[in-house]
């Protein structure tokens, strides 16, 4: 198909495989089968050394199955069941006797080194796979290579002696066009799309399962490159393709390079937005179905809206400080009262889910100065802020403020018509928790012989963020409604190091198996009292951890509206049973080195 | 060892090729017999996706089973009743 006469020629018409334009750096890619330098292809082994050899293809064996199940996964979340059968296929053709018989004879019999006996029955059952008349059949020698080279590249690496200089396409991760002669469905699958532009093979066609992987992750593709042009290409070379017309430019002027850059911009333009636009509009859930929450943390009216317009369910945590940051002077209660009927009416207008919104009482505390409470609490000078006067304690030093805000907020919901529910900060103790819940029926009261309307019934919660909030968690789940882990100050209490502190910080790795067991107690808890748990704070955010977080048995998670989309999407990558399990294996985790592989 | 034989025509669409031929190791792989699967001088066994793949049984090939083992008999009942319900796809 590609032209004949390429020298000096700036266009080439190749095989149109996958839609879309793609401009950037050549990244030549080795074909898996090219012989590894100083391997050579016939190397013996003695006799005494046959039982460990067999043991040594065993093990690789098990490895590259792992991996082939990873890779299914992979394909059945990103691309579909269909197209992830074949790696299905090639597990059983990594397990099939005859294959397996034909290797051990090589081994047992002659002494072939495992990688010699893989080898060579490989080339074997692929060529007589190849040399058959039917084309569909015939295209499964593509399958026996792959999964044949997966394997031996694990035995090269298990060789006594071998240094591992892998170099994979999924360890690179710059921007690129890879260019190759042929990729394997295994290559293919493990592009990651967001740093692959587009594809160019010499080998290959439209029903490849290759273009197939390429065109579901609509990465751009095209195929019948000339094997001279490949030749004559370059790492770092600039190239671009057009998937969809089957063109490859091997000479850009300046307009072409605008032209081209301009579309695959505006490409990935209406990709994202496509993909943010699905998520946002369904609720959070398993693959399996099971509803988790996803809620958004706002900090004031403009967050409101966007975490209404990026699909949150709800509000999870409403940061009131906003209010009081640089004041000078304490707003009153109808100030108040203004700002949050404009926040609660900014979400109600938009929210495709749910009208909640937990809104967490002014968490103020030495560390984020505010002015507004110097009159009050006289000169704000802590030696540690950190364990000093914040959150719930200053509340009931000084409840008229507590009192103020919580009329403004029950006022405002009940004008605005949202479900409100409240949440307490800083809790250490079961009495903080009953005289803060008594100043709110005080003030329910109040409003009430006041005739003001206020919502039927306000849910009471608590952040759970000190290990006293952890120990006491049986006895504070029968005095409110839900908790809410604040993630961040739990990781400081729990582990004595303050998050903004890299000398200490860079001791953690983030997720420490004292943290995550301190949430499975608070869960264990709650379980029992039967009060739903949420999880706010950066780890609820990484798609890490957060369906991990699930799979625990959190309810909720709270994060900033622009990981909304991509915390669902993370979620419903797998069933429930399967976060379960995994979360089951991270609790068994005794430092973070075990909890790493785990992840 | 009881030894049971039977014959089956394939009658799905794109015969034992890709994901059919996948699902019928799969099936061969539950039962202990010996399973040997023809496809007139080709012959293979059940359990290796290579030599049933190398089969090249497409549409109205007549195949031949034989299993040999305790459970011959489920075997071949078994795989017989994938191939008539033209492995669950059409």
């Amino acid at each position: 198909m590609a032209d004949k006469t390429f020298s000096n020629q700036e266009l080439l018409r190749v095989l149109p495989i996958s839609p879309g334009i793609a401009l950037g750096p050549v990244r030549l890619l080795d074909s898996q089968e090219t012989p590894r330098e100083g391997q050579s292809v016939d190397s013996q082994i003695l006799p005494d050394q046959l039982a460990s050899e067999r043991q040594r293809l065993q093990q690789t064996l098990s490895a590259a199955e792992a991996e082939l199940d990873e890779l299914h996964e992979r394909v059945v979340r990103t691309v579909g069941q269909a197209e992830a059968e074949i790696f299905t296929a090639q597990k059983l053709m990594l397990r099939d006797p005859d294959l397996l018989d034909a290797v051990d004879e090589l081994m047992g019999r002659q002494f072939f080194s495992a990688e010699s006996a893989w080898s060579m029955s490989i080339k074997q059952q692929s060529e007589l796979l190849a040399s058959l008349p039917d084309d569909t059949l015939a295209a499964r020698a593509v399958d026996v290579r792959d999964m044949g080279a997966r394997v031996l590249s694990h035995l090269q690496q298990t060789r006594p002696g071998a240094t591992n200089s892998q170099q994979s396409v999924e360890t690179r991760q710059e921007s690129a066009l890879i260019v190759a002669r042929d990729l394997t469905p295994s290559q293919t699958a493990r592009l990651d799309p967001t740093s692959i532009l587009g594809i160019c093979t010499v080998e290959g066609g439209p029903t490849t399962h290759a273009a197939i992987i390429a065109r579901a992750l609509e990465i751009p593709a095209v195929a019948g490159l000339d094997a001279r042009v490949l030749a004559e290409l370059r790492n770092g070379q600039q190239l671009a393709i057009d998937g969809g017309r089957g063109l490859v430019y091997l000479q850009l002027d300046e307009k072409q390079c605008t032209e081209l850059s301009a579309a695959m911009a505006e490409q990935h333009r209406k990709k994202s937005a496509r993909d943010t636009a699905y998520w946002c509009q369904r609720p959070g859930e398993t693959a399996d179905g099971q509803p988790v929450f996803i809620y958004a943390n706002v900090g004031d009216a403009a967050g409101a809206r966007e975490a209404a317009q990026q699909g949150a369910q709800g509000i999870g945590l409403l940061r009131t400080e906003f209010l009081f940051g640089q004041r000078t002077v304490f707003p009153d209660e109808q100030e108040q009262f203004e700002s949050y009927l404009e926040l609660f009416r900014a979400f109600a207008a938009e929210a495709l889910f749910h009208k909640s919104i937990v809104a967490r009482t002014l968490d103020a505390g030495a560390d984020k100065p505010f002015p507004a409470l110097e009159p009050l609490l006289g000169e704000w000078k802590e030696a540690n802020p950190a364990l000093g006067l914040r959150g719930a304690r200053i509340h009931l030093l000084h409840a008229e403020l507590l009192r103020q805000q919580l009329r403004a907020l029950l006022r405002a919901a009940g004008e605005a018509e949202i479900d409100l529910q409240i949440m307490f900060p800083m809790i250490t103790t079961v009495e903080e928790t009953r005289r803060m819940k008594h100043v709110l029926e005080q003030v329910r009261a109040e409003l009430r012989s006041e005739g003001v309307t206020q919502p039927r019934s306000v849910p009471v919660g608590i952040m759970i963020e000190t290990p006293a909030a952890v120990w006491l968690a049986d006895a504070l789940a029968r005095e409110v409604d839900f908790f809410s882990i604040g993630a961040n100050d739990l990781f400081q209490y729990t582990l004595a190091a303050d998050r903004t502190n890299s000398r200490v910080m860079g001791l953690f790795a983030g997720l420490e198996p004292a943290l995550w067991r301190s949430i499975n107690h608070v869960l264990q808890a709650a379980r029992i009292h039967e009060i739903p748990v949420a999880v706010c704070g950066e780890i609820a955010a990484d798609t890490r951890y957060g369906p991990l977080l699930a799979g625990l048995g959190i309810d909720e998670l709270s994060v900033s509206p622009p990981a909304l989309a991509r915390v669902k999407e993370a979620l419903h990558q797998h069933d429930l049973s399967y976060w379960q399990s995994k979360a089951q294996s991270l609790l068994q985790a005794e430092t973070a080195a075990e909890m790493e592989p785990l992840l | 060892m009881p030894v049971v034989e039977n014959t089956v025509i394939i009658t799905n669409k794109v015969g034992l090729h890709a994901r059919p031929a996948t699902l019928f190791v799969q099936e061969a792989a539950h039962f202990q017999a010996q399973i040997q699967v023809r496809n007139g001088d080709k012959s293979a066994n059940a359990k290796s996706i290579l030599g049933v793949l190398k089969l090249g049984a497409s549409q109205g090939t007549t195949l031949q089973l034989r299993a040999e083992g305790e459970d011959a008999a489920e075997a071949i009942q078994a795989l017989i009743s994938l191939v008539e319900r033209k492995f669950d796809e059409e």
